[in-house]
């Protein structure tokens, strides 16, 4: 799960060189993302030392050579792989389960600071991504509506604080 | 609770000192709001969160001279409301505040035009000038086609619209909605809270919304969270990137470092 | 306001406007009869009757009446009234007129029993001392018979010789009844009553009284009665039209009952109008607390309330108007008299009714309506 596998699936419909597809990957996140040409190139190297990419120069009048990426037939297979695999959901898998049970060990009342940290970040993030999904030009693109998802999954977080604190306050 | 950054040079519209509230129930005293202090700046645009029965809508109601203070302060750009006479508040509604409503509110009767020129009946504005401030309203919120519609001709949003035109029509330096949200669908609720947001950064009028909606914080400069009628949280909303500048982040290596603090 | 709400209102004024007209058109019938009741006992016609313990008006001979009628000071003018009706078969030339009632009277009674002499002569005492065949028409009768160059008609097979023609004026003795044939009284005991032992009984004398009271003529014929050896202790003296005064006298008792009634009606219906009014109010609290909130002051609030509970109320009373209206004609038809009871001034009453119940039903509802609170109105529960 990375830029990785989206510059698979970029390569895969067509082989093309890294300022291109740089507009490719930008263009399908509706430019609510934007990389820049060291991590392309970063990512873009990585995947040719694992045998995912190769590339072949191509001459060009007055300007630099560049370079064409296509999808070697590794790359096939694990972009064909990755689009199968399953989610898997970890119910513990993120920092603030982690830190909110070692807290609730070591020192409750840090525990409920943090519940309260975390409410204000979820507000603000929640902002965030109402804002920037209100700067998407159409709202019904599968951007804006990863962002609703997003918005929707903050929510039911700062529901379940809210309904945590209330309970942690009445124990 | 403090975390209130005043710029020196902005003019302080609103100011709260030891605000309290109470109802009185039989023998019981029911304590709505309990020593609120706050200063709302021109154009800033409040957001006013919190559960049900935390004192809200008491306080909207406070700073919209629909209910008086127990005890405490209030000061309206720089004058005390206290001691006003009613006809005084009742002027101060219809110059300085326009009211949203959750439940629109619109009176079935009447169109959209007529209902929108409802403030104007209360205030001094002579009768040939109503209709250019209606139009006017109603262009501002995008619904001046609609003019002669009733209003069950219209979609919840548009009849939320038209209220925030109603609110509008008397240019009030305040906006006060209760729940705009509350009974529409999340896109309609989306465009209402855009055109509140409009009338912040196109008019600089001062927007101040009650609501348990989170989503608020996608448009307010501030949040203010109330519990049991004090203020627990009191906090600035930085717009646009500050938090988010990469949406994907943690993506890049393959795995999911899920840091948030 | 909610049309339910409206639709009571209405109704309710106009029920509150339909008594008070009622109150009004038999206030109005009332007080014609009161002034009608001082013309009556004002009239100086006044009449003797003799009544004895059985009957308030039995008769006393032509010969005791017309001592009587010496009595009277000087100057009196005043005449005999007989027993007046009796039935008869009344012919012209063998064919039968349809009227089968004759009047008796003594002389000289046309001017004071309302009777307008418009041709020939009214009885003069010959007739009545020697029992003639003579006979005076109403107008009405002899139209009928004109044409044919009358000069008598058959009683009962009889001809009478027609002396004069009259018509009934405005001051009509209506207790003289419907006869359209007069005879003298003494004719009619005689000849068409057939009954000798009643002949020549009168029933009252009719006099004017002119400068004199009530009181002075009492005494001077008390004093005459001394002197001339007279007894009068079973006379009466009183107004003429005594006995259509003592009938108003029961009608207006009656009629201020219903008054009684229709008031206590409209005060019913002024009371349902506040409650209607009072609920629809409550039922609107939220638009009144709106209309605070969005800056509107008190007496804006009071107009609002005020303007609509008059417009039911302007309607209320055009309705209740016409049915008062539809409802007094018809009890008029009903009554035998005909007439619209649909004018400007009932019309006018109608309205300043409706609006006075209008202005007094909407003071406490719109009072109240200002005093809500607008909190508790827009509260969101």
């Amino acid at each position: 799960m990375s830029v990785k596998h989206l510059f698979l699936a970029i390569l895969s419909k067509k082989a093309m060189h890294g300022y291109d597809l740089k507009n490719a990957f930008e263009h399908l996140v509706s430019e609510q993302w934007t990389l820049n040409f060291g991590q392309v190139y970063t990512t873009l190297n990585r995947m040719e030392r694992d045998g995912l990419v190769s590339s072949k120069e191509v001459r060009q009048v007055e300007k630099p050579d560049k370079k064409i990426y296509h999808l070697t037939e590794e790359g096939q297979h694990q972009l064909d792989q990755w689009l199968r695999e399953e989610a898997d959901w970890n119910v513990f898998g993120d920092a603030l389960s982690f830190r909110l049970a070692a807290l609730e060990y070591l020192d409750r009342s840090k525990a409920t600071a943090l519940l309260s940290e975390y409410r204000v970040y979820l507000l603000k993030l929640i902002g965030e991504l109402v804002a920037q999904k209100a700067a998407i030009k159409d709202p019904n693109s599968l951007t804006a509506w990863i962002f609703e998802r997003n918005i929707m999954k903050a929510e039911a977080d700062l529901n379940w604080v809210d309904l945590y604190s209330q309970h942690k306050n009445s124990v | 609770m403090g975390g209130l950054v005043q710029p020196a040079q902005k003019q302080c519209l609103i100011k709260m000192q030891g605000i309290s509230r109470d109802y009185f129930c039989g023998d019981n005293v029911i304590r709505a709001l309990a020593d609120i202090n706050c200063a709302i700046t021109k154009g800033e645009f409040i957001g006013i969160m919190g559960p049900s029965a935390s004192g809200k809508s008491t306080l909207l109601n406070i700073i919209g001279c629909l209910d008086s203070p127990t005890a405490g302060q209030y000061c309206l750009a720089g004058k005390d409301i206290k001691g006003l006479s009613q006809m005084e508040k009742a002027s101060i509604r219809n110059n300085v505040f326009g009211f949203v409503f959750q439940s629109i509110n619109l009176l079935p009767m009447l169109d959209i035009a007529a209902n929108v020129a409802l403030p104007l009946k209360y205030s001094s504005v002579p009768k040939h000038e109503r209709k250019a401030l209606v139009s006017e309203a109603l262009k501002t919120v995008g619904l001046a086609n609609l003019s002669e519609r009733y209003p069950d001709q219209l979609s919840g949003g548009q009849q939320q619209k038209v209220a925030i035109a109603r609110a509008l029509v008397n240019q009030p330096d305040v906006i006060l909605a209760d729940e705009p949200t509350g009974n529409l669908d999340s896109a309609s609720g989306q465009s209402v809270m855009e055109e509140l947001r409009k009338l912040r950064d196109e008019f600089g009028r001062t927007v101040i919304v009650v609501t348990h909606d989170p989503r608020v914080a996608g448009y307010a400069d501030r949040l203010i969270r109330l519990k049991d009628g004090t203020i627990v949280e009191d906090m600035p909303i930085q717009q646009m990137g500050a938090m988010l500048k990469n949406p994907f982040a943690g993506l890049d290596e393959g795995e999911n470092n899920g840091e948030f603090l | 306001m909610e049309n339910f709400y409206k639709r009571l209102l209405i109704i309710g004024i106009a029920i509150g406007v339909f008594c008070s007209l009622a109150v009004f058109t038999v206030g109005q019938r009332l007080w014609t009869t009161t002034m009608l009741q001082r013309k009556l006992l004002e009239s100086n016609i006044c009449k003797i009757i003799c009544s004895s313990e059985l009957l308030s008006n039995s008769h006393m001979s032509l010969s005791y009446a017309r001592q009587i009628q010496g009595l009277l000071p000087e100057g009196i003018k005043s005449d005999l009234k007989g027993l007046s009706l009796g039935d008869a078969h009344i012919s012209f030339k063998g064919e039968p007129l349809p009227i089968n009632l004759v009047l008796g009277t003594d002389v000289n009674m046309a001017e004071l029993v309302g009777l307008q002499l418009i041709n020939g002569r009214y009885f003069d005492l010959e007739d009545v001392a020697e029992h003639k065949k003579v006979c005076v028409l109403k107008s009405n009768v002899y139209d009928l018979i004109a044409a044919r160059n009358a000069a008598h008609i058959d009683i009962n097979g009889v001809a009478y010789e027609i002396v004069g023609i009259v018509s009934e004026s405005e001051n009509y003795d209506k207790s003289l009844g419907e006869g359209d044939v007069l005879v003298p009284v003494s004719t009619l005991y005689k000849h068409i009553e057939n009954t000798s032992d009643r002949s020549e009984l009168i029933s009252q004398i009719v006099f004017d009284k002119q400068a004199y009271s009530n009181q002075q003529i009492h005494h001077l014929l008390q004093k005459n009665a001394r002197t001339e050896g007279v007894e009068i202790s079973n006379l009466k003296l009183m107004p003429l039209h005594y006995d259509e005064f003592r009938r108003n006298e029961a009608y207006l008792k009656e009629m201020s009952k219903v008054v009684g009634i229709a008031l206590l009606i409209l005060v019913i219906a002024c009371f349902n109008i506040i409650y209607i009014a009072t609920a629809s109010i409550m039922d609107r609290e939220r638009e009144i607390g709106l209309h605070t909130a969005l800056g509107a002051k008190h007496y804006h609030i009071c107009r609002l309330i005020a303007r609509e509970v008059f417009s039911c109320a302007f309607r209320g009373g055009l309705l209740g108007t016409a049915t008062a209206a539809i409802f007094n004609t018809a009890s008029n038809l009903s009554s035998g008299r005909f007439g619209f009871s649909f004018n400007v001034i009932s019309l006018m009453a109608g309205l300043l009714l409706a609006t006075a119940a209008g202005l007094l039903t909407s003071l406490f509802p719109a009072a109240k309506a200002a005093k809500l609170d607008p909190i508790a109105a827009l509260r969101e529960e």
